[in-house]
């Protein structure tokens, strides 16, 4: 052999070592690597590592005893060991035996273990303990031998059995059984599944190949060792010269602890179902695995996103994610797959098949399936078990012949569905059967039901797997009674007989399961768990914090009511990886640390609360040094940086208004005053700002800052109150008005108001940093007991204050190391990252910096009304502040159309119980983001707002401004951070103690700030009322706006209260006298009666006027007569064709005399028109022809390749129409028929053709023939495309007037379109676009202008107030108007008259015409209040026919009127819209034109309008450019000049009037903007540039302003890269501004980096400092300081 | 456990005395002057049906007018 080995050289002795090793047994492999490696550590434990020699000697010792008793190849040994050194040697000794082993874990219950042994009937039973009675019973009745492994022999080293050493392994067949493991049964015995030797090689062999594992391999070794994926845990490795570490006894279960032993034996492998993985990531730690190299999953369907996370958690760029699968029938697994990190979402693919496994995809009966299909996975190959152990049939059934295999071969049928991708790896597609996966173990529902009914009073069972919404899964249990209750204990009594992860979370009990038609159990039917439960004990509601605390978490946990505190943790639905969560919770609500063991073994409320109570309470807060500067808490760090943007200003004055005893006096109150600030060090410290950052100091303390005033005598008269009120208003506003000087001081002050006959009034305002609400409370208690004590003369008892807040500050400062911060960003992360910022409309333009001023209006919750709310949310666990939100937040969801609603709402904070006494800024502020939607009832959305509410309220450990550095860094100043809509309900312990509601009031008439856009704060008062204060920004709402908002808040909550099933977007919401000024006032526009037809009325007027001109062409003039008569020749003429009553007939002519004249004929022929414009192309039209299936068309030779119909042409047909009659044909023009078919764009890329009947046509033309054309004698002009509705009054109203009809040549070149029109001048009225309007605007001088016309109607689109406010300058008022009207409602709908100037960017479109209604709907048809934006309907004479030919889009868009008269339609606009508090509608957008930028709903009008108003700029249009994935923004300029101003510029321009997100990324010249044939400007032709790279930064300035941003952001910016956008957040812009500042000797202000934020414009901004500070200086000093001069020349 | 019952509301195909056809939803009271017309589903279900029964958009008092129009010339 050795002879041999050497002549055929090291390489073939390696290849018949592996040949040889592949067909060893895994014993055998570890018995060699202890020969190879006798002191490598085998095994790791937290106390010791095991070497493989130690592992090898007292396997082989075990061995010879199970061999010396009888144990030989295929003898089942059950092995009952806790996970240990002794469970490792026990399975290896049981092999050396050549014996297999049945694992049997302690933690399973005593009686399925007994039942194990007796059906196995094991032979031998390997424990360390005494066995348990039931245990017991089953060896004597078995006759089981019993080898007890003697725990002192063995530590002491002594023998468990006749030392062999290396002895031989007797001869095993690869046939042999290895193992035997239960899997869980159908028919409700769980089946033991006999793995042989060869499968569990083939199986280990492939891990230690595929992830190439070595002896630099640690193993953990954790799944608990009665599953089949245990088996390679610890195989692995050993035959690899690796260790396998043992996890400690529980750890499975506590992702904590897992991750920790983990940590500990620096495990390079960790196996975990994807259960645990997703409780895994939500745990800190991960950094403590650089090791870490194999993640393998399995058990259960594995999330792409999971794994994304936890390879982000991980940070470990080494680590690999596996993806196994596989039954316990087939030696683990059959197919796995590496994780691809490139997929993000979805599931992962269970992948390619394992060596020597076969897997085939068959239909039902057995015949291959190809791929992509859906079939049974069956599997052949070397994994495939013997089969069920004692289960014969079962075995014969699931194991079958293999017709594609070796003859003799089986399959087995797994029962999961799958099929083969594309790229050849399998998908898990599901089950074919009931069997399911919860947390990664396989059960069969009826094997616990068949559990469950053996229990004497069930009758019957249904257990079903229940998904979570958090993608987990539980079970659930019903089960039938006679009594309907459930059985007392049941579910102790299935804990005895299932393993933990078997018993049904909820068990419900019924006396009757809802039955399907054909008699089965009808489980969709079946009530979920959550209702309440028979045998759940009376209810006891929490009676301590720590209860209430614990409550609290499980009610977020289950998503369930109120819980009583004897409730069972497990009963409501909990599961044992759910505790993980709820110890997370626990921590961050309480700050304290609670054991998960601990928590499992406790289960109720009481209990948990016990072990809360007593729990460690790790850090506490402790006095710190004193006497230098201190770090900030998070909270004064905002506030502070806060008051730097805006320093000494208003906004963050509080006030605290006290009624002191009568008597009390100056002199009193400035003790008083010195006394607190001497006890509250927050009152007296001063801030500065370091290169670090800014601090604290505390000063010494000083005489407070006290003035005193004399209110005037006041009697007890109204009047006299009013002057009273008045004078303190007066007072309280100049003091609310006074700022401080955060680093001079005073922080606080003083005013005694003394009043005749009344008690005095004490003032203070305090700097917010300074003090929050709870401070307010405690300084108003503590004053009152210094002014007692002073008036009694005794000393104050006032409680010690162990620590200041500067000690709260450094403790706050070294939270984010914490454990728990971390959890609770994830929470936030989670809850927050994709948050969408809340468009609530406001009434003015939002300014690009916060206007911080504010006002407030009060309002009352009437008792009855709010004691219905209390109890309707009682009545679903929701507390009055969960209810109160859900109706605010419905309110807000309502005006704003967006559903997801964040508000804000603050906490106090006081999370130390040190720190409660203390005076000073505590308050943090929650965002709680309720996902709401239309169709949820109130009750749900109770549920909702309460679920999202206790979720916030468990994370509100972390301090909001670490929030916003995380979240939202990018900074905004037009708005305040993450919320800008905030709601608080005051605790009413926390009320001011009795100043009278009068004072209140002056108060409130005082306030000058709003903290954030609207806030709502609630008060409940004494007599079961609430008190609402709706405080709003005066720089964005009016006040009759906030107004309304109260009244519709109430009506809103009046309506929920009433019928609290209500689909939350059909609530009440308008009261009903704005629902009828709206929907009715507003509506009743004066209509005169129906008219005659347009062509009746026309004919009428050529009988009185038959001379008069009606067409001026080219100067020549056809008679009202002439046009008459050719009209009625080309009526003769289409009759001929066979053209009559509703015949469409199209008109293809160029503008002229018989363009007219073939409209007006088509009418006397009965017909309908559709106008097609010559310069369309062929196509176009001829599918427009084809579409309304046109009779004939009217033309020229020219124009004839559209049409194969009959045709009228013109030029070749002159002669015949010169025969014709000039008399008019017989004809009765019916109103309701077709007068015209104009095509629009439609939404699909095709035109649509819209009927419009000849009532609409006349409604329309005879208001315009009196109100424009009736305006003067002079007719109108004709220059724009009649294939377009906008022309229809140009070509009609004159007529009906007897007025003339300009033409203008049909060649028409835009650049003469001025002096073409002035040729006319005056027009009695000219209607045109914008867009036309802007041509003009450049064409013609201001007299040509204004004399015009009598009036200019702006129709077509929204008409930019610039433009418009020009033209009102040259017409003056009464003269130019802003028409709306989409053509489906006939031409008008709505008019403005522009008198004057218009503030908004755009005009609004003004009130309906005579006889139209508008009505501004949201999705559920209800109208909406006063300034929401919803979607225009409109209703009336004007609403046309529908869309030729398509009945359905028709139906779609017209629809029943419910505001109308019967069976009216409706027509909806698509146009979004606000109505303004007169009635006016204003043009917001197109319902599509909305963009999405980070979250941010955008208007791109508002940006276009922004950019028109730069001089610079003549017209601009702005696009969304996607391409580069993210959405940014590009604009396209026509210069006002020659030249457009450099993007810096126009960006700068942009910056001072719109968020940050709104300033378009690039700026583009343009000669012209591309205009559509209907004169619109034509978006698709304008095409975004390509990003150019960015320009680096040149020259001493710009480069040092480089560096320090560099040294601060971590990476070079570009010269004109936006610090806020390229990582800065406002700290590090702090910091910026201070290292800028060190760095070249100037005051550069804060706000200098909010003005310009790329590294050009701070270098501008410090090169003008620098230049003023030269100029300041003297020569001399200039020449004496060489470094300036120096900086300054470079 | 069992497949979710699709979130998307019913509608009704509903007509006016004009036999012009629109869509309403199932919960929601009809406005005066409309019937249902029979058909109730999603609001695809109920345009295809529009798009089969409503073949002539005109409004019937028209079409009646034009017949008897017919009928006299």
């Amino acid at each position: 052999m050795t002879m041999h080995a050497r002549r055929g050289g090291p390489a073939a002795e390696q290849d018949r070592t592996e040949q040889h090793l592949r067909s060893a047994h895994l014993a055998e492999l570890v018995a060699r690597q202890a020969r190879l490696t006798p002191h490598a550590p085998a095994v790791l434990t937290a106390e010791r590592a095991w070497s493989y020699q130690e592992i090898d000697d007292r396997a082989d010792r075990l061995a010879a005893r199970l061999r010396g008793q009888g144990a030989g190849p295929d003898t089942l040994v059950a092995v009952q060991l806790p996970r240990s050194v002794d469970l490792v040697v026990a399975l290896l000794a049981v092999w050396r035996a050549g014996s297999a082993y049945l694992p049997m874990d302690p933690a399973h219950p005593e009686e399925r273990r007994a039942w194990m042994l007796a059906d196995t009937r094991a032979r031998f039973l390997v424990t360390r303990s005494e066995p348990e009675p039931a245990v017991a019973e089953a060896v004597a009745r078995t006759g089981a031998t019993v080898i007890a492994l003697d725990r002192t022999a063995e530590e002491a080293g002594g023998p468990v059995g006749d030392r062999q050493p290396n002895g031989p392994v007797p001869p095993v067949e690869d046939d042999h059984t290895a193992y035997a493991i239960y899997t869980s049964g159908s028919t409700g015995t769980p089946k033991a599944v006999l793995v042989t030797h060869a499968g569990i090689r083939n199986r280990v062999l492939w891990a230690v190949a595929t992830h190439r594992l070595t002896a630099d391999d640690r193993v953990l070794h954790k799944t608990p060792i009665g599953f089949d994926a245990a088996g390679w845990e610890i195989f692995a490795p050993l035959v690899s010269g690796g260790a396998v570490a043992l996890a400690p006894v529980g750890a499975e279960r506590d992702p904590a602890a897992l991750l920790a032993a983990a940590a500990a034996h620096r495990a390079t492998v960790l196996q975990v179902v994807p259960s645990v993985l997703r409780e895994l990531v939500r745990e800190p730690g991960w950094a403590r695995l650089p090791d870490l190299r194999l993640l393998y999953c399995g058990g259960e369907p594995l999330d792409a996103g999971l794994c994304r996370r936890a390879l982000e958690r991980s940070g470990n760029p080494g680590l690999r994610i596996w993806n196994g699968y596989g039954p316990t029938e087939c030696s683990v697994d059959v197919a796995a797959h590496p994780y691809d990190p490139a997929q993000t979402a979805g599931p992962v693919p269970i992948g390619r098949p394992v060596d020597g496994a076969r897997l085939l995809v068959l239909d039902a009966e057995g015949a291959l399936l190809p791929q992509g299909a859906t079939g049974e996975l069956w599997v052949g190959g070397t994994g495939v078990a013997r089969g069920y152990l004692n289960r014969p049939g079962l075995t014969a059934e699931r194991f079958v012949p293999d017709p594609y295999g070796p003859p003799g071969a089986r399959l087995y049928r797994t029962g999961d569905l799958v099929r083969w991708r594309a790229d050849g790896t399998l998908e898990y597609r599901g089950r074919t059967d009931h069997q399911v996966k919860v947390n990664g173990i396989r059960i069969e529902p009826g094997e616990i039901e068949a559990a469950l009914v053996v229990h004497p009073l069930v009758r019957g069972a249904v257990v079903q797997a229940l998904d979570l919404a958090d993608g987990g899964r539980r079970l659930i249990g019903h089960v039938l009674t006679d009594d309907g209750r459930l059985p007392a204990g049941l579910r102790e009594f299935l804990a005895r007989r299932l393993p933990e992860g078997m018993v049904p979370g909820s068990l419900t009990a019924l006396a009757s399961f809802p039955l399907t038609p054909n008699g089965k159990v009808d489980r969709a039917a079946l009530p979920l768990p959550g209702a309440d439960q028979d045998d759940r004990p009376a209810f006891v509601a929490p009676r301590t914090p720590a209860e209430a605390a614990v409550a609290a978490a499980w009610q977020e946990l289950l998503g369930r009511g109120p819980v009583s505190v004897h409730d069972d943790f497990f009963r409501l639905g909990g599961s044992s990886l759910l505790l993980t969560r709820l110890a997370g919770l626990l921590l961050s609500s309480s700050g304290r640390q609670v054991g998960l063991r601990e928590l499992y073994l406790a289960t109720t409320v009481e209990e948990q609360a016990r072990l809360l109570a007593g729990a460690r309470d790790d850090r506490p807060v402790r006095p710190v040094e004193r006497g230098g500067p201190l770090p900030l808490s998070y909270g004064q760090r905002r506030l502070y940086f806060l008051d730097q943007l805006n320093p000494g200003g208003p906004e963050w004055v509080s006030p605290l208004l006290v009624e002191l005893p009568h008597g009390i006096g100056p002199g009193t109150v400035q003790h008083v005053l010195d006394t607190l600030e001497a006890r509250h060090e927050s009152l007296r410290t001063r801030y500065g700002q370091s290169p670090d950052g800014p601090w604290q100091q505390v000063a010494e303390p000083g005489p407070v800052e006290l003035a005193v005033v004399q209110v005037v005598q006041a009697n007890a008269t109204d009047a006299a109150d009013a002057t009273d009120r008045g004078e303190l208003t007066r007072a309280l506003g100049d003091r609310l008005a006074q700022g401080f000087d955060l680093a001079r001081g005073p922080i606080w002050r003083a005013l005694l108001i003394e009043r005749p006959d009344e008690a005095p009034l004490l003032l203070l305002t305090i700097h917010h940093i300074a003090g929050d609400g709870w401070s307010a409370a405690l300084l108003e208690q503590e004053i009152a007991e210094l002014c007692a004590a002073a008036v009694t003369n005794r000393a104050a008892r006032l409680p010690e204050l162990g620590v200041g807040y500067a000690d709260f500050a450094s403790w706050q400062t070294e939270l984010p190391a914490d454990r728990e911060l971390a959890g609770e960003l994830d929470f936030w992360r989670r809850e927050l990252g994709d948050q969408v910022e809340l468009p609530m409309p406001t009434d003015r333009p939002r300014p690009a910096e916060r206007d911080h001023r504010g006002a407030m209006v009060p309002f009352t919750i009437p008792a009855e009304l709010a004691g219905r709310l209390v109890d309707l949310g009682r009545g679903r666990g929701a507390t009055p502040f969960m209810t109160l939100l859900t109706g605010f937040a419905v309110l807000l969801a309502r005006y704003s159309g967006e559903w997801d609603v964040s508000v804000g709402t603050p906490v106090a904070g006081r999370v130390r119980p040190e720190v409660e006494g203390v005076v000073g800024f505590f308050l943090n502020s929650l965002v709680v983001r309720s996902r709401l939607a239309a169709e949820l009832s109130f009750e749900q959305a109770v549920d909702e707002v309460r679920r999202r509410s206790l979720a916030a309220l468990a994370h509100q450990h972390l301090p909001f401004e670490l929030l916003v550095e995380e979240l939202q860094p990018e900074r905004d100043l037009s708005r305040t951070p993450l919320y800008q809509v905030a709601f608080d309900l005051h605790d009413e312990t926390l009320t001011s103690l009795g100043v009278r509601p009068e004072v209140a009031e002056a108060v409130q008439d005082a306030w000058q700030i709003a903290k954030t856009d609207l806030s709502l704060f609630m008060r409940r008062q004494p007599d079961g009322s609430f008190h609402g204060l709706l405080e709003y920004a005066t720089g964005l709402y009016r006040r009759d706006t906030v107004e309304r908002m109260a009244g519709q808040l109430l009506r809103l909550l009046e309506s929920a209260a009433a019928r609290p099933d209500t689909p939350l977007a059909q609530l009440e919401l308008l009261p009903a006298d704005e629902h009828e000024r709206q929907l009715v006032t507003w509506n009743a526009t004066r209509s005169e009666a129906a008219p005659d037809t347009v062509v009746d009325l026309f004919e009428a007027r050529a009988a009185d006027l038959p001379d008069a001109p009606a067409v001026l062409a080219g100067g020549a003039a056809t008679s009202f007569a002439d046009l008459d008569a050719r009209a009625n020749r080309i009526a003769h003429a289409l009759r001929r064709r066979g053209v009559g009553a509703d015949s469409v007939v199209g008109v293809l002519l160029d503008r002229g005399p018989d363009l007219i004249a073939a409209f007006l004929g088509v009418w006397k022929a009965g017909g309908a028109y559709v106008p097609l414009d010559p310069s369309h192309p062929d196509e176009r039209l001829a599918g427009v022809l084809r579409d309304v299936r046109a009779a004939a068309l009217i033309g020229t030779t020219a124009g004839t390749a559209v049409f194969d119909g009959p045709t009228v042409l013109l030029d070749r047909d002159a002669r015949e129409l010169a025969q014709q009659p000039g008399s008019r044909p017989e004809r009765r023009t019916d109103p309701r028929g077709t007068a015209y078919v104009i095509f629009t764009s439609g939404s699909t890329g095709r035109p649509k053709g819209v009927e419009i009947e000849h009532r609409n046509l006349a409604h329309h033309v005879t208001w315009a023939a009196r109100e424009l054309a009736g305006r003067g004698t002079t007719g109108a002009p004709l220059f724009s495309s009649c294939a377009f509705d906008l022309v229809v009054p140009n070509l009609y109203a004159p007529l009906l007037a007897g007025q003339p009809v300009h033409l203008l040549p049909a060649d028409l070149d835009l650049t003469r379109l001025g002096a073409e029109l002035v040729a006319g001048a005056p027009y009695s009225f000219v209607k045109l676009t914008p867009s036309h309007l802007e041509i003009l605007d450049r064409q013609l001088d201001d007299e040509q202008a204004a004399s015009l016309a009598q009036v200019v109607v702006v129709a077509g689109e929204a008409f930019p107030a610039d433009a418009a406010n020009r033209w009102l300058a040259r017409l003056g008022p009464g003269r130019l108007f802003n028409e709306y009207g989409p053509t489906e409602c006939s031409v008008g709908t709505s008019l403005h008259p522009v008198d004057t100037g218009v503030q908004a960017s755009v005009v609004p479109i003004g009130r309906p015409l005579p006889g139209l209604a508008m009505y501004v709907l949201d999705e559920a048809l209800r109208p909406l209040p006063l300034g929401a934006i919803g979607e225009l309907y409109v209703g009336g004479a004007g609403v046309g026919r529908g869309y030729t030919g398509q009945p359905a889009q028709t139906a779609q868009r017209f629809l029943p009127d419910p505001y109308g008269p019967p069976g009216a339609r409706l027509y909806r606009t698509g146009d979004l819209v606000r109505q303004l508090p007169d009635g006016t509608v204003a043009f917001v957008g197109r319902r599509d034109g909305q963009i999405k930028i980070r979250g941010h709903r955008v208007e791109i009008g508002e940006i276009e309008s922004v950019l028109g108003d730069h001089p610079a700029v003549h017209e601009a249009a702005v696009v969304a450019d996607d391409s580069t994935g993210h959405t940014r923004l590009a604009a396209y300029l026509v210069p006002a000049a020659e030249q457009l101003p450099g993007d810096t510029e126009l960006a700068a321009h942009c910056s001072r009037l719109l968020p940050a997100h709104m300033v378009p990324a690039t700026f583009t010249a343009l000669a012209a903007l591309p205009l559509n044939a209907n004169g619109k400007l034509d978006r698709a032709a304008l095409r975004a540039p390509d990003a150019e790279p960015a320009e680096r930064p040149s020259g001493v300035l710009e480069e040092g302003v480089a560096e320090v941003w560099a040294a601060l952001v971590g990476a070079e910016p570009g010269r004109d890269e936006d610090f806020f956008r390229s990582g800065g957040n406002s700290l590090l812009a702090l910091r910026l501004i201070a290292d800028l500042q060190t760095e070249f000797e100037v005051d550069l202000p804060l706000r200098a980096i909010f003005d310009g934020p790329t590294v050009r414009q701070l270098a501008e901004a410090i090169e003008l400092l620098i230049k003023a500070q030269i100029d300041a200086l003297s020569d001399e000093e200039l020449l004496a300081d060489p470094t300036l001069s120096k900086e300054y020349d470079a | 456990m069992t497949e979710n019952p699709s979130d998307e509301p019913t509608y009704l195909v509903v007509l006016n005395d004009e036999e012009q056809y629109s869509i309403w939803w199932a919960d929601r009271r009809l406005p005066d002057g409309w019937r249902p017309e029979g058909t109730e589903g999603t609001k695809a279900e109920c345009l295809a049906r529009i798009d089969e029964v409503w073949t002539d958009l005109r409004p019937l008092s028209l079409r009646r007018r034009m017949a008897e129009a017919e009928q006299v010339g």
